[in-house]
């Protein structure tokens, strides 16, 4: 690089800080105000993996069929209020290619990987509507209704083909309580945030003898995400597993639609797997003028 | 310009290293179950030499390959098998019907099988019958002008003798295998036929009255005569589909026509069709046992009442054992009785109280003799003219032994121990009774003249009532699976009786149709068989609260002259021309699956699943997930709408139409046990578990309580035993 081009790329770098910090150095005072609203959970969801797979495919699809009419039969005779069967994507998979990856750590080769077995998979989640109006003691009693009549059907908890639920829930977590109308939860919380902003540049102001004027700006924060945990050895290994199947073993097709990515990043926030009070919290960067 | 290429290419390997790297190179913790899924397989191996693992290897490879039973082969047999052919193919009819007729002559003189296709291996004998059905006009031709005066002079001595005794019969059988097309064959063969039918064996009956209406146009004998006779031994052998089919041919041949029944004259058709309907009242022929199938009327499920629970006898055993190890003991049924051989001590049960009638042996005893809890099917039980034949499993090894008992007092008749000539005999699989007698299969260890030991499955006829041995017979050598740990592995036959033949089928790999009249194997299959992991000779499974393996004991069904068959290992559903030693079909399944009922309708196939599979079509008509029981031995009780299966969470009453489950019956024991079987004995349903034997009503009866005999005070004297 020559010498003389070097300033000028110097130059180029330093501008956007040069910038940013103009813009934190502009009149008025900038503050950091949060707002948390906690809810009673409204909703209680738990998966139901429904898998079919045979010898043949047409046993496949008849499996898969029965299987997913049985869920909604048996949704239909507990006759729970506000019970009701979501339907979650399809996907195509080859039911030996878990035996394969099993096959070559067992040190049998890859002697299986060009065998092939249709499986259907869907996760269905069975929602129940409107728990915040129920007694603990109703819910309960509701929730152990669904899990008996699961484990009735013969409908497998945990199965292998429930990996990524366990991997997000942990084993051993059977449901997961989440809040509704969030929206209206965000605009408290925001409401919360620009009074806790207020309040703070309110101090400053008087500890600095100015006059606390009209809001300038606000910058919405995105939340911190909480310390990562240790993962356990099951957890792990889940993800390990999780690991080879993005890779593609094992994988035929996803007919599941991609969701819309989660700007904010906090959806899961809003869920639990223990029955409590969930937390809605939102961070305002919140810049006052000075008069 | 290169500056900045390398510092990007820096940067490029950096995010690389960083996102790559760990997600190859790092290995996650396993938590320590689940280590063996990095481990290499054979690692116990670890530091010997590669040959012995190659030549290990090898052995393992061929064990795999060739599992069940190893057919002997007669070369020398195939050879003179191919030169007939050349001959039959060039046309040279003398040279062909004579090296026909040398075989024919001695046939005993070859051992062995000879192989066909599908898996097949039929026995020399049935192939020489074969050959010479299956000769040409001009064969047929040369062969009577051959051998007519020599057959009619056997059949002289058959129709000179008064009386017809086994001297005329087996001259007849001779005349009929190998002298068929001569001017006596079809009447040699009409005489087996009505011998047969007479004796009940009405499946051979049928066979020989088909050969002749087959293979002999040209025969003196009534065609129409022999149609009804046919259909007659279809009709009571319970082949009614193939009996109608006889039937629609009389109708069509025959219109009109009479025949003579005890000096009346009868319309064909109308008399056969008659004898159907009166014939449908009789007990249904077949190797479903009756407790499996209810009557008539659906059973409701929800309206079952406990009448009475054996349970305390059932706690202390599973007290003593541990409830890592306890399992469905076996049972068999008598129209009084219950007899329970759990693990090795066997007891009466009355079925209208609960009480125990009998003990083998007091529980201080049991405890104390040397036992190690291996495999249920160690010990097995079962009945026949008030006569409990016990088998069961001794100390540490897989060494088994037989046990009579008088089934009303508990006295024991016989003890294999104190038998001469079975005292060295360890017993394998079930017994199957035949009158005063039974069978059962042992498996003799060869002297070690090469390095692996040899076994060989040996067929034995005892007599029931004093153990004395009737005959013996080999059934051939039994290829072992090498375990693991390099130990020689094979599972435990099983046996069942249709008419004159005993199907013997190993459980991994092969299966045996075995005539009693002449004492040999008639056809032999063998099949592909994988099995997953090396077991130890008839291993324990264990039971295991949370999961759900399982051991099913039906593995093989017939039902008119069809046998359908599906064990663990095997990734077919097969059936089977019994007589012919024929393949019908086969249809993928599941591994896992087992074959453990049907119905006119549907197969039942039970792993973690239970699924229908069409009859007609083999199409999938539905599948239904039930968690099976853990605990060994569970089976399924089908009625005509509804089945019923006993898991680990209760009796399931599924719909057979679209599998839904209907009703569940729960209570406490059930839930303790992790499931079992169901019997249907005496219109009342039974239920065996692990930890207790439950008879259920479907009325208000007033619940009775066992009043049991504490099995540790005293022994029950059999001649104290009150009813």
């Amino acid at each position: 690089m020559t010498i003389l081009l070097r300033p000028f790329v110097i130059f180029f770098f330093m501008l956007p800080l040069s910038l940013s910090f103009a813009e934190e150095h502009s009149n008025g005072i900038s503050v950091t105000g949060t707002g948390t609203v906690e809810a009673k959970p409204t909703i209680v969801e738990m998966t139901v993996s429904i898998r079919g797979d045979g010898a043949l495919p047409e046993d496949a699809i008849t499996k898969f069929n029965g299987k997913k009419r049985r869920v909604k039969k048996m949704v239909k005779k507990l006759n729970i209020k506000g019970l009701s069967v979501v339907e979650g994507g399809l996907a195509l998979k080859n039911a030996l290619g878990m035996k394969s990856i099993q096959a070559i750590f067992n040190g049998n080769g890859a002697k299986n990987i060009n065998q092939f077995q249709l499986a259907i998979e869907e996760n269905m989640t069975l929602r129940m509507t409107g728990i915040d109006k129920l007694t603990n003691e109703e819910l309960i009693n509701s929730l152990v209704k669904i899990i008996d009549a699961r484990l009735d059907s013969g409908l497998k908890v945990g199965s292998t083909s429930n990996l990524a639920q366990l991997a997000q829930l942990g084993a051993g977590e059977l449901v997961i309580f989440k809040i509704t109308d969030i929206d209206k939860l965000k605009e408290q919380a925001f409401k919360k945030a620009i009074d806790n902003a207020r309040k703070q540049a309110e101090q400053l102001a008087k500890l600095s003898g100015a006059k606390l004027g009209k809001v300038t700006s606000i910058k919405y924060l995105l939340p911190v995400v909480s310390k990562s945990k240790k993962k356990s050895p099951m957890e792990s290994y889940l993800s390990m597993v999780l690991r080879m199947q993005m890779m593609g073993m094992g994988q035929m097709g996803q007919l599941q639609p991609e969701k819309p990515e989660d700007k904010s990043g906090n959806e899961n926030s809003f869920s639990s797997p223990v029955l409590e009070e969930i937390p809605v919290s939102v961070s305002l960067n919140v810049t006052f003028a000075i008069e | 310009m290169n500056y900045r290429l390398s510092l990007l290419l820096v940067v490029a390997v950096g995010i690389f290293l960083a996102v790559e790297v760990p997600l190859f190179g790092y290995t996650p913790p396993l938590q320590p179950e689940l280590q063996f899924l990095l481990q290499p397989k054979h690692d116990e191996h670890a530091g010997h030499n590669h040959d012995e693992d190659k030549k290990g290897l090898k052995a393992k490879k061929a064990a795999k390959k060739n599992l069940g039973i190893d057919t002997e082969i007669d070369e020398e047999f195939l050879l003179k098998i191919k030169d007939f052919e050349k001959h039959l193919k060039n046309k040279k009819w003398g040279k062909a019907i004579h090296q026909l007729a040398t075989l024919s002559q001695n046939p005993s003189a070859y051992k062995g099988m000879f192989p066909e296709k599908d898996g097949f291996s039929v026995s020399i004998q049935y192939k020489l019958q074969e050959l010479l059905l299956g000769l040409p006009a001009e064969g047929r031709e040369a062969f009577h002008l051959f051998f007519d005066g020599k057959a009619k002079k056997l059949y002289r001595t058959i129709s000179n003798s008064k009386t017809l005794g086994e001297k005329e019969m087996e001259i007849a059988r001779r005349i009929s295998t190998h002298y068929f097309f001569t001017s006596v064959g079809d009447n040699a063969t009409e005489l087996l036929g009505d011998a047969a039918f007479e004796q009940g064996t009405f499946d051979s009956a049928a066979r020989y009255y088909s050969m002749i209406l087959k293979n002999y146009p040209d025969s003196e004998i009534s065609e129409l005569n022999l149609h009804v006779k046919h259909a007659l031994a279809l009709i009571r052998a319970r082949r009614i589909e193939k009996a109608q089919t006889v039937i629609r041919v009389i109708a069509q041949q025959f219109s009109g026509k009479k025949i003579q029944i005890g000096g009346k004259p009868l319309l064909a058709k109308k008399y056969l069709l008659d004898f159907i309907s009166a014939d449908q009242s009789q007990p249904v022929v077949s190797s479903i046992p009756q407790n499996r199938l209810l009557g008539h009327s659906p059973v409701p499920i929800q309206k079952l009442k406990i009448e009475w629970q054996s349970t305390k006898l059932f706690s202390m055993i599973t007290k003593v054992i541990g409830k890592n190890n306890v399992s469905v003991p076996a049972i068999t049924f008598d129209s009084k009785k219950a007899y329970v051989n759990y693990l090795g001590i066997c007891f009466a049960i009355n079925l209208q109280s609960g009480k125990i009638v009998w003990m083998s042996q007091t529980l201080k005893e049991w405890r104390q003799s040397e036992r190690k809890w291996r495999s249920t099917n160690q010990f097995q039980i079962a009945i026949h003219n008030n006569v409990v034949i016990v088998k069961n499993g001794i100390g540490s090894s897989a060494f088994q032994r037989l046990v009579a008992f008088d089934s009303a007092t508990g006295k024991e008749l016989w003890n294999s121990k104190k038998i001469g000539q079975l005292s060295q005999i360890s017993f394998l699989g079930n017994v199957v009774f035949d009158g005063d007698r039974f069978y059962v299969l042992s498996s003799r260890q060869q002297p070690q003249q090469q390095q692996r030991q040899q076994y060989k499955y040996k067929l034995h006829c005892i007599r029931t009532a004093d153990g004395k041995v009737l005959w013996r017979e080999p059934m051939g050598k039994v290829l072992t699976r090498i375990t693991r740990s390099g130990q020689q592995a094979f599972s435990s036959p099983s046996l069942s009786r249709y008419e004159n033949s005993l199907r013997m089928m190993t459980n991994h790999g092969t299966l045996i149709n075995f005539n009693f009249l002449d004492r040999k194997l008639n056809w032999v299959f063998k099949y592909s068989h994988l099995q997953k992991k090396g077991k130890t000779v008839e291993q324990l499974k264990p039971f295991n609260p949370n999961g759900t393996r399982f051991s099913l004991k039906k593995r093989m069904l017939e039902e008119d002259g069809i046998i359908y068959m599906k064990e663990k290992g095997v990734t077919n559903l097969i059936a089977i021309e019994s007589n012919l030693g024929k393949l019908l079909w086969k249809r993928p399944v599941g591994k896992p699956s087992v074959l453990v009922g049907m119905d006119k309708q549907n197969f039942y196939l039970f792993s973690n699943e239970l699924d229908a599979i069409d009859r007609k079509t083999l199409r999938l008509k539905w599948s239904t997930g039930v968690l099976s029981t853990s605990a060994g031995r569970t089976s399924i009780v089908i009625t005509p709408k509804n089945l019923h299966v006993f898991t680990r969470r209760g009796i399931y009453e599924i719909d057979k139409t679209n599998g839904d489950i209907e009703n569940i019956y729960r209570e406490k024991k059930m839930l303790l046990s992790g499931g079992g079987r169901l019997f249907f004995v005496n219109n009342h349903i039974f239920s065996l578990s692990s930890h207790a034997l439950t008879s259920y009503t479907f009325d208000q009866k007033k619940k009775i309580t066992p009043n049991e005999t504490s099995p540790d005070k005293k022994r029950v004297i059999p001649s104290q035993a009150k009813p």
